[in-house]
């Protein structure tokens, strides 16, 4: 009675209770069914028909049970399955709702109404959307409902217990029946008491099982949504990082960019950048007179000087083409309009394999250009300078050379009809002049070999300087002493003590250093003469490049306060009473040995001796002075 | 000795020209001596043209002592010239010069002189070398009779 009362009072919290406690059993039973299921599959001899009008639904469920080892037959409408029923007792009837002609609960309560079916248990496959379901089954004696859709597995659990249930044999039926009103219609529900509360189970393990499968599902959900606020809160904070991140580089970017910019916008090169067609995109600064509105967006070939416009787009061109740097120099309008020489380099820029921009750095070489040309014509000033001077050079030795070839000629002339004149006069008039007279003569005669010997000096002084050297190696021993006999009067050479050191051998003109032998073993020879016992030493050595040669007397000497003037033309540092010289000797010794790169020097003493040195590069140098050549 | 002219001194500096006779007349050479100015009347006197045309080509010297700075046509000219003739060629040339210069040695034997004698300042000197040359020249030295070769 207390179920009819709960029905009738709709009492929340009693049925709340009572719910509860099922909930519990029917949890562990559900349970332990659950996984023991299978067990008991081995007794599923039994059949089931299943009244279903959809052949998918009917199918659906045959293959499930048939797959739990059942006998499934199908009736497609409750009037068919009523036919099947009076032929042939099923075990269960598992029936549709919603069927035409007879349905489900018209079905059941046949089934119900007839001795010989009763006892099959009924399961209706409700949607449950409506109590009134609920109070039709139990009106229709239904003994269990399935919600639909079903899970496989209740369905099939359910089935094993309702087929077990119905191996339990009641002893007792006891009959129920109750008047109830719901929805303003009066219901009689007439069941046997069993059945009805094992449908109000059957409602509540429906019940509770959608219970736990939403609690399930509400549970998967948080689990989910645990996830998703995880998974929402990494990728939160990787944003976080990666915002960081990117400002980081956003910042560097811009620092780097300011960096760029300062740079690019104070460097005194222009940096353009143009598109294909020549058109300004971008200029770091402006020439004076210009701004970013005459500029940008105008063409390259408007600050460009007509005569060089042609040249400019052709490189221009080029740089597109090829796709390589174009340098060169051209002229534009820079600050004030004025025309400025640029230095400039055409770069294409790429973009996905194309020339997109063409970049132009050009660079103000106006003042560099001036400065070259300055250069330019003052080289070629200098370089006419060098032409004018080399030409007045070689004219000024022309001259000496016609100079030095009628000194030669026309100063000998004279002297010579001097010299045969007195020749004359003193052998046609012998006898009509005096000895004094003849002194005279001779006077006269003397000093015009006097004047030869200058005239000779003077020519090979001349000659040195303007002849070429002709180098070949020289046996230098061998020539000191050639040199020095050539030199001697027999009677002198006699007298002479002489000590040749062997000598180092020399690359030189053996012409020039023959007379340099011969002038300064002359000389030695000359101021040791008047010595008793003349001691001439020819001796030489080599110190770091150079060859150095000496001649050592032991005659007047001289005073080294004077040493310098020793190499002067016409320099003589004694009376010619004492030594015949014309002062040229050593002006010539220093000539050659200065053209053979080398050096002369003298060491001495008044009334011990004298030293002539010379020295001669142990290579042949180049730094020798060339004469010019006509 | 014949009359024939020996030797042919060509010289313009008339007391160059009186030393040199002197010096050949000290030595015995002066007998058959002609002297002339310069180039131009030298050729005259080989080829026996201008004024020495009548002489019909007979004036072959056996010696030319040649002075190499002349008027007109210069010694190295006439050098030149007679040297470039087949037949006087043949006639020995002594260049006798001031001129101790290499180039005018150099110029002088490329042009097929046979002897190069620098005049010396000394008188004495020079009228050793006067008889020096008389004597290789003359005396000693053979030579092809030119004439018989003209005719």
């Amino acid at each position: 009675m207390r179920i009819a009362n709960f029905g009738m009072r709709n009492n929340k919290s009693e049925m709340q209770l009572i719910s509860y406690k099922i909930f519990y059993n029917r949890k562990l039973n559900i349970k332990t069914e659950m996984t023991t299921k299978r067990k008991s599959a081995v007794q599923k001899s039994m059949e089931i028909l299943v009244v279903e009008d959809s052949l998918t639904q009917a199918t659906q469920i045959k293959h499930l049970l048939e797959s739990q080892h059942y006998k499934v037959s199908v009736a497609q409408n409750g009037k068919l399955a009523m036919d099947r029923l009076s032929k042939h007792k099923p075990s269960l009837v598992i029936s549709d709702i919603m069927m035409p002609e007879v349905n489900g609960y018209e079905l059941c309560k046949k089934i119900k109404s007839n001795k010989n079916t009763e006892n099959i248990p009924v399961i209706l496959l409700t949607i449950l959307a409506d109590p009134e379901e609920i109070i039709e089954g139990l009106s229709c004696g239904a003994d269990s409902f399935i919600t639909k859709p079903y899970n496989e597995n209740y369905l099939l659990t359910h089935v094993e217990r309702i087929l077990s249930r119905e191996n339990v044999v009641y002893k007792e039926k006891v009959p129920f029946s109750t008047q109830i009103l719901f929805k303003g219609k009066k219901r009689f529900i007439q069941a046997e008491q069993q059945n009805v509360i094992r449908l109000m189970l059957d409602i509540y393990e429906s019940a509770i099982h959608q219970n736990e499968l939403l609690i399930q599902t509400q549970e998967e959900l948080k689990l989910l949504n645990e996830r998703l606020e995880s998974l929402v809160g990494d990728r939160t904070s990787d944003l976080a990082e990666e915002i960081k991140l990117s400002n980081q580089i956003a910042n560097r970017l811009k620092e780097s960019e300011e960096r760029w910019r300062t740079l690019v916008l104070t460097m005194p090169e222009y940096i353009g950048l143009v598109d294909c067609e020549g058109r300004f995109l971008f200029l770091n600064h402006y020439a004076e007179g210009f701004s970013e509105k005459d500029t940008i967006g105008k063409s390259h070939l408007e600050f460009i000087p007509d005569e060089w416009k042609e040249f400019y787009q052709k490189k221009f061109e080029e740089c597109i083409e090829t796709r390589k740097n174009q340098i060169f120099e051209y002229s534009a309008y820079g600050d004030n309009n004025a025309i400025r020489t640029y230095e400039t380099c055409l770069v294409p820029i790429m973009q996905q394999g194309k020339v997109s921009n063409v970049m132009a750095i050009a660079r103000d070489i106006t003042e560099r250009k001036q400065a070259e040309k300055e250069i330019l014509s003052l080289n070629k000033q200098l370089e006419q300078r060098v032409i004018e001077r080399t030409s007045q050079l070689e004219t000024a030795n022309k001259e000496l050379e016609a100079f030095a070839y009628s000194v030669s000629h026309d100063l000998r002339a004279p002297l010579r009809a001097v010299d045969g004149f007195s020749k004359f006069i003193l052998e046609d008039y012998e006898n009509k002049i005096d000895s004094e007279g003849k002194r005279l003569l001779n006077l006269i005669r003397s000093n015009t070999q006097k004047m030869d010997q200058l005239i000779t000096d003077l020519l090979s002084l001349s000659r040195v300087t303007r002849s070429e050297m002709n180098f070949s190696g020289i046996d230098m021993t061998q020539m000191a002493i050639s040199m020095f006999r050539e030199s001697a009067a027999q009677d002198v050479m006699d007298r002479i003590s002489l000590t040749v050191d062997p000598l180092p051998g020399a690359n030189a003109d053996p012409t020039y250093i023959k007379q340099v032998w011969s002038n300064l073993t002359a000389n030695a020879i000359k101021f040791s003469s008047k010595k008793k016992k003349p001691i001439i030493k020819i001796s030489g050595y080599t110190e770091d490049d150079f060859n150095v040669y000496y001649v050592k007397d032991n005659g007047v000497g001289f005073n080294p306060q004077y040493s310098d003037k020793l190499f002067g033309v016409f320099q003589r540092l004694h009376k010619s009473d004492d030594f015949e010289g014309t002062g040229v000797g050593l002006a010539i010794v220093q000539r050659i040995i200065n053209r053979h790169g080398g050096k002369v020097w003298a060491e001495g003493e008044e009334g011990i001796g004298a030293t002539f040195y010379f020295s001669l590069p142990v290579k042949k140098q180049r730094y020798i002075v060339q004469q010019f050549k006509e | 000795m014949n009359n024939e002219v020996e030797i042919l001194l060509v010289e313009d500096n008339p007391n160059d020209a009186e030393l040199a006779l002197r010096a050949l007349k000290e030595n015995n050479l002066a007998n058959n001596v002609i002297r002339v100015c310069d180039g131009e009347e030298a050729i005259d006197y080989i080829f026996a043209r201008g004024p020495y045309k009548a002489d019909g080509g007979l004036n072959i010297p056996k010696l030319i002592l040649l002075d190499l700075k002349l008027p007109k046509i210069d010694g190295l000219e006439l050098l030149k010239l007679i040297k470039a003739d087949p037949v006087m060629k043949l006639i020995p040339i002594v260049v006798l010069t001031s001129s101790n210069e290499e180039s005018d040695m150099i110029e002088s034997y490329r042009l097929g002189v046979n002897s190069y004698i620098v005049k010396p300042v000394d008188f004495d000197k020079f009228i050793e070398s006067v008889k020096n040359i008389g004597f290789y020249w003359l005396l000693l030295n053979k030579q092809p009779d030119i004439k018989i070769l003209l005719k």
